[in-house]
């Protein structure tokens, strides 16, 4: 009788797990990525990949790219296929080739692969699959004039903004305010880019500082450490999150950030929270500011729909290029979404009285040409010359900036 | 029970056993994560076997599992743990640029000296957590773990410093190596023949040390009972180093296919988390050589199919990574709790067999 009960209890627990699994293997819960919303069509849609080298929602550089093309697949009604974490050290699997092999096989017609770190990767799949059109924004491997072109890779092409003006408001926008005389700036790793960048927050610094407020430029610290990588990496790049602290602790009280996530502008929001007169000038995304709107001065942004709902378009349409693209800002709206690659939003601890000066005076003397940072003389920390006294620098003399400006403390990685 | 015997053996019944419970485990584990454990498993298998091109992926996985699994089951016979293999594998990785980006990266002499170089590094770098073990009366687990850090250390400094891109200054990694010291590849899906032959090689060579051969019976001995190798007149330090030179010499060989097959540059983490796997698979695999290599395909599988998730069901980037730590955690604590002996045993009474 009690061998007949075992009997009972373990067929009707058998039961019941092969019930459970049988389930468990039929129900398909959260196995679908959500649908983009269908918007009127420009052209054909077409289902395109988006390679991110962060999480896709970091409120910094990889979301700028996610949203962008979030913004064309719903005006185009083309489906948006996200694989984001791709870098060695979250991703250390797959390399960026074989993630495009992946997309490819999924049917993906378009593919972005949105980092500088993923350039090694991207070229040698734009050569493996020469019939995908790409995009590698960021780089410089379709400028014919570039020091890196690639003729023979006819399918790859590259999308950049000039953040250089985004960065000159932010340095604007951080002498507009500091009180102490010393601004910190977070770098993430340094090449040319990260060095144009710098050189133009700088820039943007010095004359607001000078100009605006009629200060000696003697009297402006403006000082750069790099972290080694675009974001923090443990046990690899420097934290961050020390850094910052390391400025704020160092007698900065407004620190800019270059780094493609959001720990300046968190640390900025600690101390000013708890009454430190400290700010922050966060990057990449426009929504950054809302990681602690108290501490923000603003967010320079990119704005990746529009070029690349153009993209998306020019491939429905089989006539896609594969071309060089730098993008400035809309200087009639630089914070038109439709428009302007380049935008600046304005924080909320930035001020009336410095916002009208930045957006009345120094963005407009930008727009006309009035004002013009990158005119010589300007000299590189070692003395030599980057732009001779009365010449104009030219896109490549930015694009390809090989120190940090004279006036600038920190490393140029020579 | 001798009547089964006749058709598989208890050892792989019960492993099947409790192979399917940890995956039952982990099924539940996905469907409380509002994942469905049917839509997983299907993408994870087309997207790692039923493809060529992944199919080559997951042997060249396989390959990297395999050696880091060979070097802990040799420690493991030494009764060591190695937890300095993900080092090891740094070193190696070391060792093949450093010969990639020597004068020779560029000719046929390239692979051959790659291959010696990242043996060398590693058995180098094995030996220094032996000697730490068996000459500085340091436990070879804060060894191992110390040395992790030095290897991971040294390869950021290389990266950012001697071997650094011109004008740039990233952890990125360095630049590419010469395509000579690429690891050449067979057919258009890439099948991957370098390092398939390396860890076929190393897994003869080990099978042939371990049966054949006094110093795989000498290593096996310094395990299992130290003392009674004393008595015996031999060195128990000895043979304890010559096992981790051995490890660490067989990782070394996945850094190198790490560099020849996969990044073809230097980058920090190149291990990634393999040598630590390599553990796991170790322990899974009862530290059983042959073993060691089904459950690293396994895994490997895992790894490249797991990859396909977030594009096909657009599923987060770490569920892979969850599944994986998963099916471990589960089949560890059912081996420990015999749960699935039980199961069987009832199984077996309930249909009359004794």
């Amino acid at each position: 009788m009690v061998s007949s009960l075992k009997k009972m209890k373990l067929i009707a627990i058998s039961a019941t797990m092969s019930l459970l699994l049988a389930a468990m293997l039929a129900c398909n819960i959260g196995g679908e990525a959500d649908a983009p919303a269908a918007e009127p069509m420009a052209s054909e849609p077409i289902k395109f990949g988006m390679i991110l080298v962060g999480p896709r929602n970091d409120r910094g550089w990889s979301q700028a790219h996610h949203d962008g093309g979030a913004y064309a697949a719903q005006k185009t009604g083309s489906e948006m296929i996200v694989m984001d974490f791709i870098n060695p050290a979250d991703s250390p699997d797959i390399t960026v080739a074989q993630v495009v092999d992946q997309m490819v096989e999924q049917g993906a017609e378009l593919i972005f692969a949105t980092s500088e770190d993923m350039k090694d990767g991207i070229l040698e799949a734009a050569a493996s699959h020469p019939d995908v059109p790409m995009i590698w924004s960021s780089g410089d491997s379709a400028w014919a004039d570039g020091d890196a072109y690639h003729p023979e890779l006819a399918n790859l092409g590259n999308i950049m903004g000039k953040m250089e003006y985004g960065k000159m408001m932010a340095g604007c926008a951080a002498a507009l305010k500091t009180e102490t005389g010393n601004i910190g700036f977070v770098g993430p790793l340094i090449n040319a880019e990260t060095k144009r960048l710098a050189n133009s927050a700088y820039l943007g610094a010095k004359y607001c500082w000078e100009e605006s407020r009629g200060k000696n430029i003697a009297d402006l610290n403006f000082e750069i450490k790099w972290i080694g990588f675009w974001f923090h990496i443990p046990g690899v790049t420097l934290d961050p999150t020390v850094v910052t602290n390391d400025f704020y602790d160092s007698g900065a009280d407004v620190v800019i950030s270059g780094i493609d996530t959001t720990q300046v502008i968190v640390e900025a929001g600690k101390r000013n929270s708890s009454g430190e007169q400290v700010w922050a000038v966060p990057y990449d995304y426009h929504g950054a500011c809302a990681e602690a709107p108290g501490a923000c001065l603003g967010v320079p942004y990119f704005n990746w729909g529009p070029s690349y709902l153009n993209t998306i378009n020019a491939v429905a349409n089989d006539n896609f290029s594969a071309t060089w693209k730098w993008l400035g800002p809309d200087w009639s709206n630089i914070n038109n979404e439709d428009t302007s690659m380049i935008g600046f939003a304005k924080g909320d601890a930035l001020g009336d009285d410095n916002w009208d000066t930045l957006n009345n005076k120094f963005i407009k003397g930008l727009a006309n040409g009035d004002i013009n940072l990158f005119k010589g003389p300007l000299q590189y920390q070692d003395g030599s010359t980057f732009v001779a006294a009365g010449e104009e620098a030219s896109d490549k003399q930015i694009w390809y900036t090989t120190g940090l400006l004279e006036g600038i403390i920190g490393d140029a990685g020579d | 029970m001798a009547g089964m015997n006749r058709f598989y053996s208890k050892d792989s019944l019960e492993n099947l056993m409790a192979f399917g419970l940890a995956l039952f485990c982990t099924s539940i584990l996905l469907v409380l994560l509002g994942v469905s454990p049917w839509s997983t498993f299907i993408a994870i298998l087309e997207g790692s076997v039923l493809g060529l091109d992944s199919l080559s992926r997951v042997f060249v996985i396989t390959s990297i599992m395999s050696l880091s699994a060979f070097a802990l089951i040799v420690t493991f016979s030494c009764n060591m743990w190695n937890i300095g293999v993900e080092g090891q594998m740094m070193l190696g990785a070391i060792g093949a640029v450093f010969v990639a980006r020597s004068f020779i990266g560029d000719t046929l002499l390239s692979i051959p000296f790659m291959i010696i170089a990242a043996m060398c590094f590693g058995g180098i770098f094995g030996l220094i957590c032996g000697l730490l073990k068996t000459k500085g009366s340091v436990h070879e687990i804060f060894a191992g773990l110390g040395l992790d850090f030095v290897a991971a250390g040294l390869i950021v400094y290389l990266v950012i410093g001697p071997w650094k891109k011109e004008g740039i200054a990233s952890t990125s990694g360095t630049d590419i190596i010469p395509e000579m010291s690429w690891f050449p590849h067979l057919f258009d899906f890439k099948f991957p023949i370098i390092p398939i032959l390396l860890f076929g090689s190393m897994y003869l060579i080990l099978r042939f040390i371990y049966a054949k051969t006094s110093l795989g019976l000498k290593l096996k001995s310094v395990g299992s009972n130290t003392n009674a190798f004393s008595r015996l007149g031999l060195s128990p330090d000895m043979y304890i180093l010559f096992g981790f030179l051995i490890a660490g010499a067989v990782v070394g060989l996945a850094g190198a296919i790490q560099v020849g097959s996969i990044y073809h540059k230097l980058v920090p983490y190149i291990s990634g988390g393999y040598g630590f796997l390599g553990i796991l698979i170790a322990l899974v695999s009862g530290r059983k050589l042959s073993i060691a290599i089904v459950v690293s395909a396994f895994f490997a599988c895992l790894v490249v199919g797991g990859s396909t998730l977030q594009i096909k069901l657009g599923l987060h980037a770490s569920l892979p990574g969850i599944i994986q730590a998963s099916i471990v955690l589960f089949w560890l604590m059912i081996k420990a709790s015999s749960v699935h002996i039980k199961l069987i045993n009832a199984v077996s009474k309930s249909y009359g067999h004794s």
